[in-house]
């Protein structure tokens, strides 16, 4: 990456070279925005083979549609959102995240403050993996890209009532699931979470 | 993107800590990526344009050498002869018989080589008819009709240009040669008997001996044809007649006049030939108004 980074020295120069449909710009978008875009991918589609799939169809749609990129936004923000599209379509199709799987309720609340400093960004990524993935995609939506209920229920094709249940769910179970690391996290160390 | 309004501490953190997350991908995640984008690579938009490109360049091409043959034919000098080809056989064997180099000698003998240049088309024209069978020779007969009827009024055209007293000096001195030129051919022409079993290539000039055989057969197979070919060659000879008979009339009768105008003029000479002709004569008129102003004369001298 640093050996081509000469050749583009904006993000601007870069995009205009994606444009000319230049190999070495896709390249070096590739290299420079892959591992997010993954992460993005993975969050939404557990399989790892399956959300390498649906990142490499996201590259191949942001390359293809690269003029339409009107440069207002950040060149980022516009890739991820192709990637949560990609895998909003995957999800369409093996229509996996019409699942519902029955949470218990919650017990007790985690502490967010010690997950905040205890926790790796790939630990939560594990937690919402494990996530059923209709929860996973609804609070992927809601709380990790920003998007309302209403765009939820336009996007997944359910009714807003359906979303608000789904990610109150997915809360109760993503806490309950925190709530059981810091207690085995306080049990390796031999101390208890402060709470 | 509405932001959501309830923004609880789960939500923050994994947003948090979300946000900055990166997975590797495996390795040869860009080399499929690569072998896709190789696959696509033969931009579909390129080669319509190209498609394109050809074929308009290819139309314009088209165009302009249609444009360039166009205003070739409209100032080239044959240009009037191909079109009266389209209206008339015979003036298209006129053109065909200048470009083949006869030129200024056709020029010369031009009823001549019309006739026999007629003859020629109309061998031309049989034959073409004739291959269609029996079921069109009706057509084809009206069809050489009305071109032998053209014909004659071409001929009739010539002849009168060439004998009119408007074109008086050297074309007048040119028409007994024509005159003598066309009477020897048509003579041989109308020697000729109907019934003979291949006239048209006996009356035909040196021209038509180069009409191969089948032409002659297909010709001998075709009467009719030769009876109207007959027949306005002798109506074109009863015109000629009627055209010089006209003229030596009308010259005779103004040789006469002209010789009164001068008798008139010239009296003496009028009563002396009145008076070699006789008193009973009409004629002399002058010289009775003489004799008898003499003979009033004498009787008055008697008298006194």
């Amino acid at each position: 990456m640093v050996r081509l980074l000469p050749f583009f020295q904006s993000e601007s120069q870069l995009i205009t070279a994606l444009k000319r449909g230049e190999s070495r710009a896709q390249k070096l978008v590739y290299d420079r925005y892959s591992g997010k875009m993954m992460a993005v991918c993975v969050r939404y589609v557990a399989n790892r083979s399956d959300a390498e799939e649906v990142m490499i169809d996201g590259f191949m749609r942001a390359y293809g549609r690269i003029a339409q990129f009107r440069e207002e936004g950040s060149f980022e923000g516009w890739l991820r959102r192709i990637m949560v599209t990609e895998s909003l379509m995957f999800l369409r199709r093996t229509k996996s995240w019409r699942q519902e799987i029955p949470i218990d309720e919650l017990t007790t609340e985690p502490d967010y403050a010690w997950a905040d400093t205890s926790l790796e960004a790939n630990d939560l990524l594990r937690l919402v993996g494990q996530l059923p993935e209709g929860y996973r995609t609804i609070f992927n939506l809601y709380a990790v890209e920003g998007y309302s209920h209403a765009e939820i229920a336009d996007e997944l094709s359910i009714s807003e009532g359906t979303s608000k249940s789904q990610l109150s769910r997915a809360r109760n179970w993503l806490q309950a699931n925190l709530a059981k690391l810091e207690r085995e996290y306080g049990q390796a160390n031999g101390t208890t979470a402060v709470r | 993107m509405d932001k959501p309004t309830e923004q609880q501490p789960l939500d923050s953190l994994f947003r948090r800590k979300l946000d900055e997350a990166s997975v590797q991908p495996g390795a040869d995640v860009w080399d499929r990526l690569s072998s896709r984008l190789t696959a696509a690579q033969p931009l579909p938009v390129e080669k319509p344009t190209r498609r394109l490109g050809v074929f308009w360049y290819g139309s314009a091409v088209v165009a302009a050498a249609a444009c360039l043959w166009l205003v070739f034919v409209w100032t080239s000098p044959e240009r009037s002869q191909v079109t009266v080809a389209t209206t008339s056989g015979i003036t298209q064997t006129k053109s065909s018989a200048q470009k083949s180099g006869e030129g200024q000698q056709k020029e010369q003998l031009p009823l001549a080589n019309q006739q026999s240049d007629r003859t020629q088309l109309a061998n031309s024209n049989i034959n073409a008819k004739a291959k269609q069978g029996n079921s069109s020779e009706q057509a084809n007969r009206t069809e050489l009709q009305n071109r032998v009827r053209l014909a004659r009024a071409e001929e009739k055209a010539v002849e009168t240009q060439r004998v009119s007293p408007s074109s008086m000096g050297n074309e007048v001195l040119e028409k007994p040669v024509v005159a003598q030129l066309q009477t020897q051919a048509n003579s041989q022409k109308i020697a000729e008997p109907v019934g003979q079993p291949n006239p048209i290539a006996t009356a035909t000039s040196k021209s038509q001996e180069t009409i191969n055989e089948t032409q002659r057969t297909l010709i001998v197979q075709v009467p009719d044809i030769h009876k109207t070919r007959h027949e306005s060659v002798m109506t074109s000879e009863e015109n000629n007649l009627a055209h010089t008979a006209s003229v030596e009339s009308k010259e005779t009768k103004l040789s006469r006049a002209f010789r009164q105008i001068k008798r008139i003029k010239e009296g003496e000479v009028f009563a002396k030939v009145d008076n070699a002709r006789g008193d009973d004569d009409e004629s002399g008129l002058f010289d009775r108004l003489v004799r008898s102003g003499r003979a009033k004369d004498n009787t008055t001298k008697q008298q006194k």
